[in-house]
């Protein structure tokens, strides 16, 4: 009986510790701070379905005129699915500083995909150019979501839907074929919301209502569109409701750009 | 999850049933890697009853492509609900992938191979 307590015991802190590493991980990875930037006021969300997931985001600014971002999501859950995040997350850390091109940045990727991920994971990513001067945004999109865009001159949201293969998936030079950049004026009152498939894709408990991309869309024209953080506190807050009785079967991330 | 199999003029017919999830798209995997052991490269993949796939089931069927291909076998999906096509689409499957609305038209891809 004293063993079996005693077993139950560690195992107990066994766990506990584990929590631990897996909240010190997720911290560790998750920006601290985001830019500040002129041209676009940013806000950012990540959470992890389980401890830690395989959804991330981060920036960087090469230089005074440029600001670099990318939003992407491991196949998968829970630790494996983190494990790559974290690799992803060194990736991009070694890829932008470089200023690379959306196109650059997304093939040198899939090259590191190709070499360092078992066949069955694959990545989806945004990876976005914002440079101030010009205002414009270019980007490449590997298989995630579409750009959700809010135009201010005509009151009303729209996906973008872009071209993009997602990371991974094609392991050879075939990949070159199906990456394609975009580039974007930035107007004044325009909104870019830019997520991971966790909030389209959670379910309505015993139904398989999801929460879809039209809920999506009406929820960023009905936000209130102050600044980037008030566009995402009311995106989340209208999810929020609509979770209350559903199930939430993935990681959720996002990232709001307000074009100032 | 439920996966039923049949073999029709050497090729095999997977139709899934539900959910395919993290959990079950093991049983999909170990599935396929039998069917492949076995040399059952032409893969039908009846999806009118798939309800959901996650990225964890998306991740077996890509991982089994150049298996395939190398033995000149492939995969031809058909009866795909908008909601799962629009998945396979946004990931730029529906590119390298055959994707069909009937039986009849995955049969007619088949036998062109």
């Amino acid at each position: 009986m004293y063993s079996l307590i005693m077993n139950l015991v560690e195992q107990l802190e066994r766990s506990r510790e584990e929590m631990s590493i897996a909240d010190r991980i997720k911290s560790s990875l998750i920006p601290t701070k985001l830019p500040t930037c002129s041209v676009v006021d940013i806000a950012a969300y990540l959470e992890p379905s389980v401890e830690v997931g395989g959804d991330f985001y981060d920036l960087h600014e090469p230089d005074e005129n440029t600001l670099v971002m990318m939003i992407g999501d491991v196949s998968g859950k829970g630790i494996p699915a983190a494990l790559h995040m974290a690799e992803m997350k060194g990736i991009f850390k070694a890829l932008a500083p470089l200023d690379l091109a959306p196109d650059e940045f997304m093939i040198r990727t899939n090259q590191a995909v190709t070499t360092c991920f078992e066949p069955n994971v694959f990545v989806t990513l945004i990876y976005l150019v914002l440079k101030r001067k010009e205002r414009t945004l270019t980007y490449a999109r590997a298989g995630h979501c579409p750009i959700l865009h809010y135009s201010h001159a005509a009151g009303q949201a729209n996906y973008i839907k872009d071209r993009g293969m997602g990371l991974g998936i094609l392991r050879d030079q075939r990949f070159k074929d199906h990456v394609h950049v975009y580039d974007r004026k930035l107007y004044s009152g325009d909104i870019f919301v830019l997520m991971t498939d966790g909030f389209e894709e959670a379910a309505e408990l015993g139904s398989n209502d999801r929460y879809g991309a039209i809920r999506l869309k009406k929820s960023l024209e009905r936000a209130r569109k102050s600044t980037a953080e008030t566009v995402k506190q009311s995106m989340l807050k209208d999810f929020s409701n609509y979770v209350v009785n559903a199930r939430t079967l993935d990681d959720l991330g996002m990232m709001v750009l307000q074009v100032k | 999850m439920d996966i039923t199999q049949l073999i029709e003029n050497d090729v095999l017919n997977l139709s899934i049933q539900g959910e395919l999830d993290a959990n079950s798209s093991i049983d999909l995997d170990a599935v396929l890697k039998e069917a492949i052991d076995r040399q059952m490269t032409n893969i039908m993949i009846d999806c009118k009853d798939l309800v959901y796939i996650s990225s964890a089931g998306l991740g077996v069927f890509i991982s089994h492509l150049d298996d395939l291909k190398g033995y000149g076998g492939k995969f031809v999906f058909y009866g795909m609900d908008p909601a799962v096509y629009n998945v396979f689409e946004i990931l730029g499957l529906h590119t390298i992938m055959e994707i069909v609305e009937s039986k009849f038209e995955a049969q007619t891809l088949m036998n062109e191979s």
